[in-house]
C-alpha cells in the first residue's frame, strides 16, 4: 500500500523538480495571475471601486490556484506517462486505483498547499492582509475546492483513458470554464440567471464565496 | 502445469464500426518454466496475444488463463505476477535509469530493502552501472532497452512477456540481453514468451514455437518436429575432387535433390540421418571428400514457408535436380 501510493508522488515530485515549466504551476503562475488581476483592482479603486475589491482577488488567486495545482496533480498522474509514451506500463503495475487517487492526490494536496504559503505570504507582504489569521475557517474551504478539483481531474482521467487523448485540453478548459461558474474574481450574484443555476450546484462556488464573506467582514469590523 | 492456457481467443478492434480482427480462435497451452517463442510478420496479431495476456486489453471474446488466474476476473493478481518488456519502450525523460527502476519498484509494491537490493542487481548484471544516473533521455536505444528489460524483471515476474526486447539493438548488446535474460530464467522458475523478429533469437532461446498469420496459429509445436512435419530438408554441403557421374547420389534414401554450383548440395531429409549412407557410397565410387557441412534447416526456412511467402532456400532440390 505504501510503495504503490508513493511511487506517484516519488514520479512526479522529480518529474516536476526537473521541469521549469512544471514548477511554474507553483512558483509562478500564482503570481502572474495575483498581479495581473491585482493591479487591475487597483486600478478599479482609483476609479473609485470599494476597497474590498482588492479581497475577491486575494481569495480568488489563493482559492483558484489550489483548484487548478489539485487538478494538475490527478490528471498529469496520466499526462506524463501518456507524453513519456509509457502509459502501457503504468497499468502493468501493481498498483490499483485506489493507490492512483491517494498518490496523486496528495501531491496535488502538498503542492496547492505550499502555493497557498507563497500567495498568502505575497498578500500579506504586497496588501498588508494576513490570511493565515484565519486558517480554521479557510481549511474546510479550501478542503473543498480540492476535493472538487480532485473529482474533476478523475473524470478528465477516466475520459483519457476510457476514449481519446484527445480529452487532454480539458484539463485546461475544464479549469477555465468551472473558474467562470464558480465567481472567482466577483461574486456569483453577478452572473446571468441561466449560468448561476450552474454555479448553484458547483461546491467550488460555496467554498470560495466563504471564503470571501468572511474576510470582506474581518476588513469591515 | 500450464503456465497459460489459451482456448479460442478472438479480438476485433473497431474502426468505423468495422471489425478488425487482431486475433481470430488462438488456441495455446504454454507450461511453466517453458521460454515459448511467438513468431509472425507484422501485423500477426503477436502483440495483441501478449497485451491481452497481460491484461492490458480484453478479449472480443473466448478466454484465457495466466498462472491458472482468469484474464478478466484476475487481473490485479496477474498484472503483479508478471512482467513486461516492449521493444522500443519509452520511459519518463527527465528520471534517471535507477530512478525509473525505484519508481517501478514501488509501483509493484516492492518494499526496501529488498527493492535496493533488486535494482542493484539488475544494474549491475545488465550493465546499466555505467549510465545508471543519465536522464532517460540522455540514453541511447541499447540502453533505454536495457532499462525496459531491467524494469520487466522488477517484480521477479513468474510470467514474462517479451515483445521484441531486442528489436533495434546491435549484437552485442542484443547477446547481453539475451544471455541475461536466459541466466534469470535458469536461477528462477520463471516462465517467458517471446516474440521476435530475430529468428536467430527464438530458435536459440525457445524449444517450441507457435507461428502466427493473419490472427491464427499456422503452426506450433518443437522447433525440431515441426522442421520434420514441413518436411524442410537439411543440406549436406560436400567439396569432391571431382563432380562427374553423381546422379547416383539421388537414389540413395532420403536424399530428395543433388545440385552442383559451388562444391555439390544435397538436400536431405535428415542431415546427421543421411550422411553416413552418403559418403559411404562416395568412398565406394572412389570420390574423395575434401570438405563437408551440414546446414540444418533454419527457423527462417520454416517461417517462410509457413507463411508461404516464399519457398525456402533449401527447398531448392527441384531446380537442383534439372542442374545435375
Ligand atoms: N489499437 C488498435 N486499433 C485498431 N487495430 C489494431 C490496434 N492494435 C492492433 N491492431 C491491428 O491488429 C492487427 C494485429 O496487430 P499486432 O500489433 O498484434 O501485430 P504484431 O504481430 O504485433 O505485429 P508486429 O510484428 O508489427 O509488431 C493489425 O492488423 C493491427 O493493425
Ligand atoms: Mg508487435
Amino acid at each position: 500500500m505504501f510503495e504503490e501510493t508513493t511511487s506517484y508522488i516519488y514520479k512526479q515530485w522529480k518529474i516536476m523538480s526537473r521541469r521549469p515549466g512544471e514548477l511554474a504551476w507553483i512558483f509562478v503562475y500564482p503570481f502572474i495571475g495575483l498581479l495581473s488581476i491585482g493591479i487591475y483592482a487597483f486600478f478599479l479603486i482609483t476609479q473609485g471601486a470599494p476597497l474590498d475589491s482588492i479581497l475577491y482577488v486575494l481569495v480568488g488567486v489563493i482559492s483558484w490556484n489550489f483548484y487548478d495545482v489539485s487538478q494538475r496533480a490527478i490528471t498529469f498522474g496520466i499526462t506524463l506517462d501518456i507524453w513519456s509514451n509509457c502509459l502501457r506500463h503504468s497499468f502493468a503495475g501493481n498498483s490499483r486505483i485506489r493507490h492512483f487517487i491517494l498518490g496523486n492526490s496528495v501531491f496535488g494536496l502538498i503542492s496547492s498547499v505550499l502555493t497557498f504559503f507563497l500567495v498568502a505570504a505575497a498578500g500579506l507582504l504586497v496588501f498588508g492582509f494576513n490570511l493565515f489569521s484565519a486558517w480554521l475557517w479557510l481549511i474546510p474551504n479550501l478542503l473543498i475546492v480540492f476535493i472538487f478539483a480532485t473529482g474533476i481531474g478523475l473524470m478528465i482521467d477516466s475520459l483519457l483513458i476510457s476514449q481519446s487523448e484527445k480529452y487532454m485540453s480539458l484539463i485546461w478548459t475544464m479549469t477555465g470554464v468551472i473558474m467562470i461558474f464558480s465567481g472567482v474574481y466577483y461574486p456569483a450574484s453577478v452572473l446571468p440567471a441561466p449560468m448561476q443555476a450552474v454555479s448553484q450546484i458547483l461546491p467550488t462556488t460555496h467554498a470560495i464565496n466563504s471564503m470571501g464573506i468572511l474576510f470582506r467582514s474581518r476588513t469591515i469590523a | 502445469m500450464n503456465a497459460i492456457e489459451v482456448s479460442n481467443l478472438k479480438k476485433c478492434f473497431r474502426s468505423d464500426k468495422k471489425c478488425i480482427w487482431a486475433l481470430k480462435g488462438i488456441d495455446l497451452k504454454i507450461k511453466k518454466g517453458e521460454i515459448f517463442g511467438l513468431l509472425g510478420p507484422n501485423g500477426a496479431g503477436k502483440t495483441t496475444l501478449i497485451y491481452i495476456l497481460s491484461t492490458l486489453l480484453l478479449p472480443t471474446s473466448g478466454t484465457a488463463r495466466v498462472l491458472g488466474l482468469d484474464i478478466e476476473k484476475g487481473g490485479d493478481e496477474i498484472r503483479k505476477r508478471t512482467g513486461l518488456c516492449f521493444g522500443g519502450s519509452f520511459f519518463y525523460w527527465d528520471m534517471t535509469a535507477r530512478e525509473i527502476l525505484e519508481y517501478y519498484g514501488r509501483l509493484y509494491g516492492v518494499k526496501n530493502p529488498e527493492r535496493k537490493k533488486r535494482i542493484e542487481y539488475l544494474i549491475k548484471n545488465l550493465g546499466i552501472s555505467k549510465f545508471s544516473n543519465k536522464y532517460f533521455s540522455d540514453l541511447s536505444t541499447g540502453m533505454r532497452q536495457k532499462v525496459a528489460v531491467a524494469k520487466s524483471l522488477i517484480n521477479e515476474p513468474e510470467v514474462l512477456f517479451l515483445d521484441e526486447p531486442t528489436a533495434g539493438l546491435d549484437v552485442e548488446v542484443s547477446i547481453d540481453v539475451r544471455n541475461f535474460i536466459i541466466d534469470m530464467i535458469k536461477e528462477r522458475d520463471m516462465t517467458v514468451i517471446l516474440t521476435s523478429h530475430s529468428l536467430y533469437e527464438v530458435e536459440e532461446m525457445c524449444r517450441r514455437v507457435a507461428i502466427i498469420n493473419r490472427g491464427n496459429i499456422v503452426e506450433e509445436g518443437d522447433i525440431s518436429d515441426i522442421k520434420r512435419k514441413l518436411r524442410i530438408p537439411d543440406v549436406i554441403h560436400l567439396y569432391l575432387d571431382r563432380y562427374e557421374n553423381i546422379g547416383f547420389l539421388r537414389s540413395i534414401p532420403g536424399v530428395k535433390g543433388v545440385a552442383v554450383t559451388d562444391g555439390v548440395f544435397i538436400s536431405v531429409d535428415s542431415g546427421l540421418k543421411r550422411l553416413n549412407s552418403i559418403t559411404k557410397a562416395l568412398k565406394s565410387r572412389k570420390f574423395r571428400i575434401k570438405d563437408l557441412e551440414i546446414k540444418k534447416a533454419s527457423l527462417e526456412d520454416v517461417f517462410l514457408s509457413v507463411i508461404g511467402q516464399r519457398g525456402p532456400r533449401h527447398m531448392l532440390g527441384e531446380i537442383w535436380r534439372e542442374n545435375v
